[in-house]
């Protein structure tokens, strides 16, 4: 019997540096290292990407050539060929407004008055008329007294979270929140604690026996699942427990609810969670994030969240650009009829193929591959047939749950949703995944 | 270079989220645990049944904190560190050899083990005079021929040491959660937080029968 040193160099795809398959390792063993070099994690990193990046993750950050469409042009850059006319389903460009004739129309003229950017933080400068309009804009449609804008989701969830808890503070949020929300609680000092995905029960232990002040952190639509948060459940948990509770609708703004507000609407609930969050990215087709809620929470979070006034204001034209998304996105609840009929059709259309999507409820639809080992492969082959989704594998996900997210747009047509469905059920099928 | 080898026709672990503040008080100074979320690590708990060893056949719990490895230019990049900080077996022979030749911290009493498997799932349930002292479930997944490298930290009075661990098996882990911890108050539990840790793990992973291969050990 050969030692496992032996063994490893008998590996079909040796590297001298890794000693095994490179598609073997992933980001996480590259994270933490122990030793003396503060670079010493920089050369076996290249290593592994000089082998892994053209075996499968060059498929992320493929430069597009074209708007966020239903279709775009790709660069391949494994291939060096741009792809055109792509079915766009990694988009979040949910009610299809980013390359709306009224919107781009919104930004030409606000780089006539403004010009390019802000020039400086939302607390000096760097506010225009525009940004004080979209922030009552936000709060008529959420229904809330304020609202104020951030410069991405991301430093929305991160200044809101550090901004308003401290050292000696409970947090717990769902274990599938994003990062930003995982990053605020870092930043935040506070004591951090997640609960199992969607399981209340594990919220109560996890919120029983501390006396400080305390914080219940949901999403609306998770991000890599599509499925919604047991919001009813939670609300009775946090509330016996007297925790205020935070919202992220990233995914589900515009989407869910009779208005479009959310999840939290959707369920009835909007006057009892406390804390909305937003982004501007997803449904608006824009960048930038938001928070809604009461005046007092407002004031005292422009006074506290860090990641606002230490960044540079939203430039002026991306404001427009959003503020006119959200007029049309108001004032069309037809795109959400179309969103929600695009949803039930592909649904439908991939569960009747046998295609797992695990437990989506939403514009989200995991195509689940759960074979980690063939989903770079099976992207490649999805990029060549016309179909621009993005691989989903561990460490964003679990070990064997990768998938494909797709996004659902309002915009996408019949034909295009069928056509892309039949080509992943094909290319699923030509991979014996269904 | 010599190689220690150690036959086994089971190996099953699982990962637990635990309180990093219990982390930090177990670990030596020159080690750091990782945290698999903030302000939570990483308790490995991983039960072995030996069929061929210097010491004949024995079974062995390890309780161990999950490290950042040690990063050596050249040298294969492992999969995973530990430093196990609690190790309990069922005869004296085997830790008499695992003190002397790699300082591993023991439990001084021959323990009784219980592999039962049952279904895609094992379970282990470590006990002292019929008292149940740990209690662990792991499901299986596909399993894969692998040889996956791994560090594993020990310390013997001020002195640290590193010794390079292959394990070549078939070799199943997931992230599907249908595991299960049981921590019994003991000494052998003491030093944890028992409401810190979860209950259910983060990964499982399961070695069928194959080889635990140790290099020499070295001093850091």
């Amino acid at each position: 019997m050969s030692t496992g040193q032996n063994r490893i160099r008998e590996s079909e795809h040796e590297d001298v540096s890794l000693g095994v398959d490179a598609l073997d390792y992933d980001y996480t063993n590259f994270y933490f290292g122990s030793g003396e070099d503060a670079f010493a994690l920089l050369e076996p990193f290249k290593a592994w990407w000089d082998q892994v990046h053209p075996r499968g993750y060059y498929q992320y950050e493929l430069p597009l050539h074209s708007a966020p469409a239903t279709t775009v042009d790709v660069e391949d850059t494994k291939t060096h060929e741009v792809r055109r006319g792509l079915i766009n389903f990694a988009s979040y460009n949910y009610l299809g407004l980013s390359y709306r004739d009224e919107v781009k129309a919104a930004i030409k003229e606000a780089v006539d008055v403004y010009g390019g950017g802000s020039s400086g933080s939302p607390i000096l400068s760097g506010t225009t008329d525009l940004h004080r309009r979209l922030s009552k804009q936000l709060a008529e449609f959420k229904g809330k007294e304020a609202a104020m804008i951030f410069p991405t989701g991301y430093s929305a969830n991160v200044g809101v979270i550090a901004g308003l808890m401290r050292s000696g503070d409970l947090i717990v949020a769902d274990q599938f929140a994003h990062a930003s929300i995982v990053d605020g609680m870092i930043l935040s000092k506070a004591k951090s604690r997640f609960f199992r995905h969607n399981k209340p029960a594990d919220l109560d232990r996890k919120l029983r026996g501390f006396d400080g002040k305390k914080l219940v952190i949901v999403e609306g639509v998770y991000s890599m699942d599509g499925d919604v948060a047991v919001l009813p459940e939670i609300m009775e948990v946090a509330r016996a427990h007297n925790a205020r509770v935070l919202i992220d609708e990233a995914h589900s703004t515009f989407v869910f609810g009779d208005n479009g507000r959310g999840v939290a609407e959707h369920f009835g609930l909007d006057d009892e969670v406390d804390i909305h969050i937003g982004t501007f990215s997803k449904s608006l087709g824009g960048q930038g994030g938001f928070v809604a809620g009461t005046q007092a929470l407002i004031d005292y979070l422009r006074g506290f969240s860090r990641s606002r006034f230490f960044s540079c204001a939203l430039a002026p034209t991306v404001v427009a650009g959003i503020s006119k998304a959200l007029e049309l996105a108001s004032n069309e609840p037809e795109l959400r009829t179309q969103l929600w009929k695009n949803v039930d059709f592909m649904q439908a259309r991939l569960r009747e193929a046998g295609v797992d999507v695990a437990e989506s409820e939403s514009q989200v639809i995991p195509i689940m591959v759960r074979n980690d080992a063939k989903v770079f492969d099976i992207g490649e082959q999805l990029l060549r047939e016309g179909v621009f989704i993005n691989p989903v594998k561990y460490p964003a996900v679990g070990k064997h749950k990768s998938r494909f997210r797709m996004s659902i747009s309002a915009a996408h047509s019949r034909d295009e949703l069928d056509r892309g469905a039949q080509i992943i059920i094909d290319v699923l099928k030509s991979n014996e995944i269904i | 270079m010599v190689i220690t080898r150690y036959g086994f026709e089971n190996c099953v672990g699982a990962f637990f989220e635990m309180a990093t503040s219990d982390a930090r008080a177990i670990l030596p100074a020159h080690l750091e645990p990782l945290e698999a979320m903030h302000t939570r690590s990483v308790l490995a708990v991983l039960a072995f049944q030996f069929t061929e060893s210097e010491v004949g056949e024995y079974d062995e719990l390890v309780m161990a904190i999950i490290t950042p490895p040690r990063v050596e230019p050249g040298k294969p990049l492992p999969k995973a560190a530990f430093y196990p900080f609690m190790v309990a077996t069922s005869t004296e022979a085997s830790r008499e050899h695992a003190i002397e030749r790699w300082h591993l911290p023991h439990y001084m009493a021959d323990l009784d083990f219980d592999f039962a498997e049952n279904d895609g799932k094992m379970k282990v349930t470590v006990s002292e005079s019929d008292q149940p002292i740990v209690e662990l479930t792991v499901s299986e997944h596909d399993f894969n021929p692998t040889v996956n490298p791994y560090h594993c930290f020990t310390i013997e009075g001020d002195d640290r040491f590193k010794v390079n661990i292959f394990m070549n098996a078939p070799h199943s882990e997931h992230d599907e959660e249908e595991g299960e911890l049981i921590l019994h108050p003991h000494s052998m539990t003491e030093m944890l937080t028992l409401d810190e840790v979860s209950s259910y793990p983060m990964r499982e992973e399961w070695y069928r029968a194959g080889v635990q291969t140790f290099e020499e050990m070295e001093t850091i």
